[in-house]
């Protein structure tokens, strides 16, 4: 008997170990914070140029960081300019141009600083260009001493330029400035709020309520023309233009991607992430980040870009805007700068 | 659908293979009612009047439901005492006024028997995507509702045994996969739980039994990947349940029964970040209430009705609002039982 109840006994017990089930598997990305760089102010935009990065800190300035060591090189508070101290209010924007070891920084709303910055140790001023309300800027080199600039102006319209260095020795005194050599302003209806291009042949532009335009380009400094003009639900906050289109934030509508012919011919657009609000979008490889605010991030697979999977909301704080950086994902956030390995 | 097809398979073929011994089968037909299908508080009430999204495709918070079942039972070896038995079950329920809520479940039993009330039975039961209700997908969105089901597959292994001509003790021990489907499949867990049953035959009156389960979930969500909603859903339950069934010196009906359930869990959640879960506890409270009608030599009618009470507590008193509910069930089944026997 006892032989028997041993025999029972195991073989309800093999029962239980093959009868269980399997869970299902979601297929969603997920993330990790590998570091997080605390800025004191808010992180409100960067700029990469290899290993370093360049934050626009908000009320903390300008800070320069080591990616891989995760260090601060330098921070700057303000600047000099004719012999007086002069503090950052709330810088938003930034952009490192490695060529001419230029730094532009605009503080919000207003109009875009240029810095030289060459060593670890100084920020000095040249001056100032484009104009008041200048929401978003892009730049490109164009040879040493020469860069070319487009920024969405948010009263005008889109505004570009070819700059060059000038420098002038008074009295043994030497004032260095870039002044325009070439450029123009292209009126828009609304109020242009992102501003993005490949520095080759395309620029696209949001315009808030009205939408998105996409400028086309002979070359590098030569004159935008305007290719067309696509509405948008919500309100068009910013652009990443990508090989077949370009995908724009609509803050309240989520975001949408544009393919290229439609500004041509067609009426397609393609809106995903509806039931967010998107303040920022990027876009690398499959891969597309939105800037949610105090939601965090989003993820999608835009391997199709007509049609994005959603992959996932990450909680990572306030996000402004993120940038690619390697395998990395660098997002701007009021809690500081997150560096994000996102697993997919 | 391949799992409920080999249930099927083995409960209307097993007497082919078995033939020695006759098979019972017992086929039921049940119409019921619930008046809160997908367990509403009076929270979720006043919010269907302005988003009537949290009812999914459904306009109805009642239903009507009908439901097969098939039983079946079969000794596949005797000899004295000892005999190991083979029992099957199936049902499938149809939720009328719900689109989501049609489910079907079943199992088995394998028990050896070596006296009476002196058995050790392994019992394997699955419930496949049961819906609970629609809610917000928030790792991929903020407003978009996604229908909740789940699957259960329970396997426990129970041992009784006999202390005197009316008492006899149950103690089993069980091991439930809840498994969600896509796309919640964060709130998976893994529930192992002892539970111990003492039954008494009292002479001219029926049977009372007193069982008490304790068990735990663990949620694996707050692991890798992470995503909005990782967070810990592990809790710890205890359960009481008294039946007493009174089948002696009644008039008009052959059986009343009567039964209460109560539930108590507890969260391990402490995040401030999930205010839903964290020192969130609950006591579920079942009363149910049946009689049954032998109305033909092998045909039977039952009556039922179930009242359920959930009530939270949680230090967010919103949470308490939003979880807390109250339901009612009525039932009429139908019972048709039938031996075969080839020989």
């Amino acid at each position: 008997m006892i032989n028997i109840k041993n025999k029972i006994l195991i073989t309800f017990s093999l029962l239980l170990f093959y009868s269980c089930m399997e869970p299902n598997i979601e297929d969603l990305w997920s993330y990790e914070i590998d570091s997080s760089f605390e800025t004191n102010g808010f992180t409100r935009d960067i700029s990469i140029n290899n290993d370093t990065v360049f934050i626009a800190a908000g009320q903390s300035g300008v800070q320069v960081w080591d990616l891989n060591s995760q260090s601060l090189i330098k921070s700057f508070f303000g600047y000099y300019e004719g012999g007086s101290f002069l503090e950052f209010e709330d810088i938003a924007l930034i952009e490192y141009n490695k060529t001419n070891n230029l730094l532009f920084i605009t503080e919000s709303n207003k109009d875009v600083m240029i810095f030289n910055y060459d060593s670890e140790d100084s920020l000095r001023y040249r001056n100032t260009i484009m104009s008041a309300r200048t929401k978003d800027f892009i730049s490109f080199s164009n040879g040493t001493d020469e860069f070319v600039m487009f920024s969405a102006d948010n009263d005008d319209g889109m505004k570009w330029g070819t700059y060059g260095l000038d420098t002038t020795n008074l009295f043994g005194i030497e004032f260095i400035e870039w002044t325009p050599s070439a450029g123009g302003e292209i009126y828009t209806p609304g109020k242009p709020t992102g501003i993005d291009s490949d520095g080759t042949d395309r620029i696209g532009m949001t315009v808030d309520q009205i939408g998105v335009e996409l400028f086309s380009l002979d070359s590098l400094g030569s004159d935008p023309m305007l290719i067309g003009r696509v509405n948008t639900a919500g309100n068009a906050l910013a652009v990443k233009l990508v090989q077949d289109g370009v995908f724009i934030a609509c803050d309240n509508a989520g975001a949408v991607f544009v393919p290229n012919e439609t500004f041509l011919i067609s009426s397609n657009i393609y809106p995903f992430a509806q039931d967010l609000t998107v303040n920022s979008i990027t876009v690398k490889d499959n891969i597309a980040v939105l800037s949610l605010g105090s939601k965090g991030i989003s993820v999608y697979d835009v391997s199709d870009p007509t049609n994005p999977i959603e992959k996932g909301i990450f909680p990572v704080g306030y996000s402004y805007s993120a940038k690619f950086w390697n395998d990395k994902i660098l997002i701007c956030t009021r809690e500081g700068l997150q560096v994000l390995n996102l697993k997919l | 659908m391949i799992i409920r097809n080999k249930i099927l398979k083995l409960l209307l073929l097993g007497n082919l293979l078995f033939g020695a011994t006759p098979t019972e089968y017992v086929f039921s037909l049940s119409t019921g009612y619930d008046n809160n299908v997908m367990r509403f508080s009076e929270k979720d009430y006043s919010e269907a009047l302005v988003n009537p999204n949290i009812l999914g495709n459904n306009t109805t918070y009642d239903s009507y439901i009908l439901k097969f079942s098939l039983r079946g039972k079969k000794t596949i070896y005797k000899n004295k005492n000892n005999e190991i038995i083979f029992k099957g079950n199936f049902s499938i329920s149809d939720y009328r006024n719900n689109k989501n809520k049609k489910y079907w479940n079943g199992g088995g039993d394998l028990e050896f028997k070596w006296g009476s009330y002196k058995n050790i039975r392994y019992s394997i039961r699955h419930l496949n995507s049961y819906y609970l209700r629609h809610y917000i997908n928030k790792d991929i969105g903020n407003s978009t509702y996604e229908p909740c089901l789940f699957t259960d597959r329970n396997q426990s292994l129970l041992i009784s045994q006999k202390f005197s001509k009316q008492t006899w003790l149950n103690f089993s021990l069980g091991y439930i996969q809840r498994y969600y489907d896509k796309p919640f499949t964060e709130f998976d867990l893994d529930i192992f739980y002892l539970r111990g049953k003492q039954n008494f035959r009292l002479k001219k009156f029926g049977k009372i039994s007193i069982q008490y389960e304790s068990g735990r979930a663990s949620s694996k969500s707050n692991e890798i990947p992470l995503r909005p909603s990782s967070f810990d859903r592990s809790y710890s339950y205890s359960e009481l349940y008294t039946p007493m069934v009174i089948n002696k010196n009644l008039i008009i009906v052959d059986e009343l029964g009567l039964s209460y359930k109560l539930e108590n869990r507890k969260y391990d959640a402490e995040n401030l970040n999930d205010p839903l879960h964290s020192g969130r506890s609950h006591q579920d409270s079942k009363y149910d209430i049946w009689i049954k009608k032998q109305i033909l030599e092998d045909m039977k009618i039952k009556l039922s009705f179930r009242i359920r009470d959930r009530s939270t507590d949680s230090s967010y008193n919103w949470v308490s609002d939003l979880k807390s509910f109250n339901q009612l069930q009525t039932w009429i089944s139908i019972e048709w039982k039938i031996d075969y026997d080839k020989y």
